[in-house]
């Protein structure tokens, strides 16, 4: 015992002794300069999956985003922009029927790219046996879900190649964003020959698949690194600049970022840890990862059925200072649900929602004490209970917690207890209503206010705080069917008003990550919904 | 001696002083028991004083420290999160803009607390244990012992780990966590005391003139345990503080904002590269308590029981 805790004394006093030596700030050459279309980039997994119809993850979606071609794709404001589509589609009155003529283009072995490979991808992605998890992204197509379901038959899906050129596409009901879902992996094509021929080692390596994108993949060592070179039959090959892409796999931030400083890699995300020494690195930039954040409040207590209460928890939050003193991601303070990011569908495809209906987050201690006591009194309490907040067990989250716990302890008084919870129990919890207050996050599937709307309809089971109010539901329930864009768009609107108003929610934030990029890489265009960026107009700024 | 000076000695240069019969049993020196001769063994042992002072030292901030500058371990203040000390931020603070100065000490005692109480209910539950054990023998000492052994063939993690998951973390329970297990090697070291113990005369003695067990056990073979027991307890402190450290750095440990040194330590370790202040002072104090803990156990278990010095 006693020689066991000498040796850990021991231990201690050579800590202190390291961690003094490390103090020593750390610092790298830096090779701000290139003279190749050359880019070193890192990813910290392999891609596990690069079959279209099954892919679910961001790595090999942002792969595929690059080495295949949709019928669109997205451009530099995440705009769709035609990719294998020669032209706009023909779209009949009642917005159900789209016709698209499939561009000459072809694939990296030579064969022309048809209506069939999309007809054929789309189906396969179906097909029960399939069991793809993103399914549900075709849904929209008439008939899909009953045939993924196994409810009903391939013929009866509304997708049909009528020539070699031509796609017809029904659609279940209207909806303003098909464009936008056409640009995910799943809406990709797939080669019928390519696809039976290599059957279960279909797209596990680099030459079981073919390619119709900007870039064709050529390497691939599996858990260490892979590599993309342009693609000289692309359609558009004159648009790509970059010669060759190189990914390492690097599962260590600290690894990453002293990579990145020693210049071996020419970009790298960065944890919260590294935020503070990169503050004052002008090639720093935001990327936004889409997701909406917020505190559910548990609707199902009597203490948070209270209007006032609710509302008083909404305003006693300081947003701001919450994002630019804790997170400092760049993250975005928010007022409402729906992200910045999201477009204004089907009423102006160049503006975004959130240009359109402004909600500024409101902090004001003042009447958020005032509405807590009026609460309280209405419940008849003279002391409000001990409140428990949820989230989850990492370092960026527990520090939140903290600050909302503070924030609600100085600005009302209440007396908040924090429980912090690995990530399924968080979901786990939170299905049950195990939970006062709920940090969540909410990731679009499509690029439409609807896909965060829809949450907090009654019966949806993500709503977790279990708000319920019959207007909301209407106005939701009506925009789902609504073939006139422009009402459907002034509904989200007024059920989101709604939404904040009830202080069903306490908008948080829209998350942002941070990264350091060198600053000869141009045009490198992001989003937050689809494949995580793109490289086709992307370039080095040789020779400085 | 010369014949002259035998012929000068007459009897009247003698006193008669009678006989004094305990004047055998004096001792020519001042008696020293004892715990007077561990006083003096531990007093010439300058690591172990040294470890003292240091406890004592660090004891006096833990609880005067918070008073000294006005702040309060859990208020923010983002306006000056991550600043070097300054003004009467001794210690800077942290991210959230909280005194580290407050946190630290606060942290501290935190981290005392749990020890001590950890140290406390090793001491009831082991020595009550093991003296039992000891002194029955036989059935009571087999399925006692097995007990022993069964919690000690479990790696302990693992028994905190899942007490931590059914209690909700605070100071009590994880003291009470870390004990679950941190008895045992005390109940050990007590019983094998008493076993050497019992068949002595003194208790022999007792026994025959008609004292209980409880008698024998709490007036008779306890008090002669003590030492042992003390270097246990000393030894079991910093251990519990290491273990709480631990708890804390997998994230088991107290509840934010409430800080010990092991959530602070893990906490600056993050910023490591950025602010090193942010590690170096709770895990200095840290350190310190550790260091000053094993060097009071050995100063002690060298005056309390010389035959186990090296």
């Amino acid at each position: 015992m006693a020689r066991r805790f000498r040796i850990s004394t021991l231990v201690s006093l050579l800590l202190i002794a390291v961690m003094v030596l490390s103090a020593c700030s750390f610092g790298g050459g830096d090779t701000e300069t290139k003279n190749s279309q050359v880019l070193n980039l890192a990813e910290i997994q392999e891609p596990p999956k690069l079959d279209s119809a099954k892919t679910t993850d961001v790595v090999s979606s942002m792969i595929l985003g690059n080495v295949m071609e949709g019928l669109y794709r997205l451009d530099k404001d995440s705009k769709p922009v035609l990719g294998m589509a020669a032209k706009e589609p023909e779209v009949s009155a009642d917005q159900l029927t789209w016709t698209f003529t499939v561009r000459d283009a072809k694939w990296s072995d030579g064969k022309p790219v048809t209506a069939h490979d999309f007809e054929f991808a789309w189906k396969r992605a179906l097909n029960p046996e399939t069991a793809s998890e993103y399914a549900y992204i075709l849904y929209p197509i008439k008939g899909a879900e009953s045939y993924n379901t196994g409810k009903g038959s391939v013929d009866d899906v509304g997708v049909r190649a009528l020539d070699d050129k031509t796609l017809q596409v029904v659609l279940e009901r209207p909806i303003p964003y098909f464009k936008d879902l056409l640009c995910f992996s799943t809406y990709l094509p797939q080669r019928q020959d390519i696809v039976e021929k290599y059957g279960d080692k279909y797209s596990l390596e680099v030459d079981t698949m073919v390619y119709n994108g900007p870039f064709i993949f050529t390497d691939w060592k599996h858990n260490q690194s892979f590599q993309v070179k342009k693609n000289p039959s692309y359609w558009d090959k004159d648009t790509v600049k970059l010669e060759e892409v190189n990914w390492q796999i690097v599962k260590d931030n600290t690894t990453l970022v002293n990579l990145y400083n020693t210049g071996k890699l020419d970009f790298t995300k960065l944890t919260s840890e590294f935020i503070d020494a990169f503050k004052d690195d002008p090639n720093t930039f935001a990327i936004y990862d889409g997701s909406s954040w917020y505190l559910e409040m548990n609707q199902t207590k009597d203490f948070f059925k209270n209007r006032k209460i609710r509302q008083a928890i909404q305003l006693a939050i300081d947003r701001d200072t919450f994002v630019k003193g804790i997170l400092k991601n760049g993250s975005i303070p928010a007022g409402g649900l729906v992200p910045p990011f999201i477009k204004a569908s089907g009423v102006d495809e160049n503006k975004k929602y959130r240009d359109l209906v402004k909600l500024e987050p409101e902090f004001d201690p003042a009447k958020a004490k005032q509405l807590w006591q009026e609460g309280l009194k209405e419940l008849g309490l003279t002391k409000a209970p001990t409140i428990e907040l949820l989230g989850d067990d990492t370092t960026g989250a527990k520090a939140n917690l903290q600050f909302i716990k503070e924030q609600l302890r100085v600005n009302l008084g209440a007396d908040v207890q924090i429980t912090s919870v690995p990530f399924k129990e968080r979901l786990e919890r939170g299905k049950t209503q195990r939970f006062d207050l709920l940090v969540s996050g909410w990731s679009p599937d499509y690029n439409d206010a609807m896909t965060f709307l829809d949450l907090f309809t009654t019966d949806n089971a993500f709503n977790r705080g279990k708000y319920s109010n019959p207007e909301y539901d209407q106005l939701i329930r009506k925009s789902k069917e609504n073939a006139d864009f422009k009402e459907r768009f002034q509904d989200l609107k007024k059920a989101e008003e709604v939404l904040i108003d009830d202080a069903a929610i306490v908008p948080l934030y829209f998350r942002t990550e941070m990264a350091v990029k060198k600053p000869f890489i141009k045009d490198w265009y992001w989003s937050a919904i689809g494949p995580e960026y793109t490289l086709k107009w992307t370039y080095v700024e040789t020779g400085k | 001696m010369s014949e002259k000076n035998m012929k000068s000695l007459t009897p009247e240069m003698f006193e008669f002083v009678g006989m004094n019969e305990s004047a055998g049993e004096e001792m020519a020196r001042e008696r020293v028991g004892f715990w007077k001769d561990a006083v003096r063994r531990f007093r010439t042992n300058w690591g172990a004083m040294i470890g003292l002072f240091i406890i004592l030292i660090i004891g006096f901030f833990a609880f005067a420290g918070p008073l000294m500058n006005g702040y309060d371990y859990e208020s923010q203040n983002i306006a000056i999160q991550n600043m070097e000390p300054f003004e009467d931020h001794y210690f800077g603070t942290d991210s959230f803009g909280r005194d580290l100065w407050q946190r630290t000490w606060n942290g501290a005692q935190v981290s005392l607390q749990i020890a001590f109480l950890a140290a406390l209910f090793d001491l009831l539950i082991g020595v009550t244990v093991g003296s039992v054990s000891g002194y029955f023998g036989g059935r009571v000492d087999m399925v006692l012992q097995r007990i022993v052994e069964i919690l000690y063939s479990i790696p302990n993690l693992i028994i905190i780990i899942l007490m931590l998951l059914i209690f909700e973390p605070g100071i009590i329970p994880i003291a009470l966590a870390l004990s679950i297990t941190g008895w045992v090697p005390m109940a050990r070291v007590v019983r094998a005391q008493i076993l050497k113990l019992k068949s002595q005369e003194y208790v022999l003695a007792a026994r025959t003139l008609g004292a209980g067990h409880r008698h024998i056990l709490t007036r008779h073979l306890i008090p002669n345990v003590m030492g042992p027991i003390i270097i246990a307890v000393t030894f079991a402190i910093p251990s519990a503080i290491f273990f709480e450290a631990f708890l804390s750095f997998i994230g088991l440990g107290i509840r934010p904002p409430l800080a010990s040194l092991g959530s602070l330590v893990f906490d600056g370790s993050k910023f490591l590269q950025i602010y090193p202040y942010q590690l170096f002072y709770p895990a200095t104090v840290l350190c310190l308590i550790m260091l000053a803990f094993n060097l009071l156990g050995d100063g002690l278990r060298d005056a309390l029981d010389p035959r186990m010095r090296k």
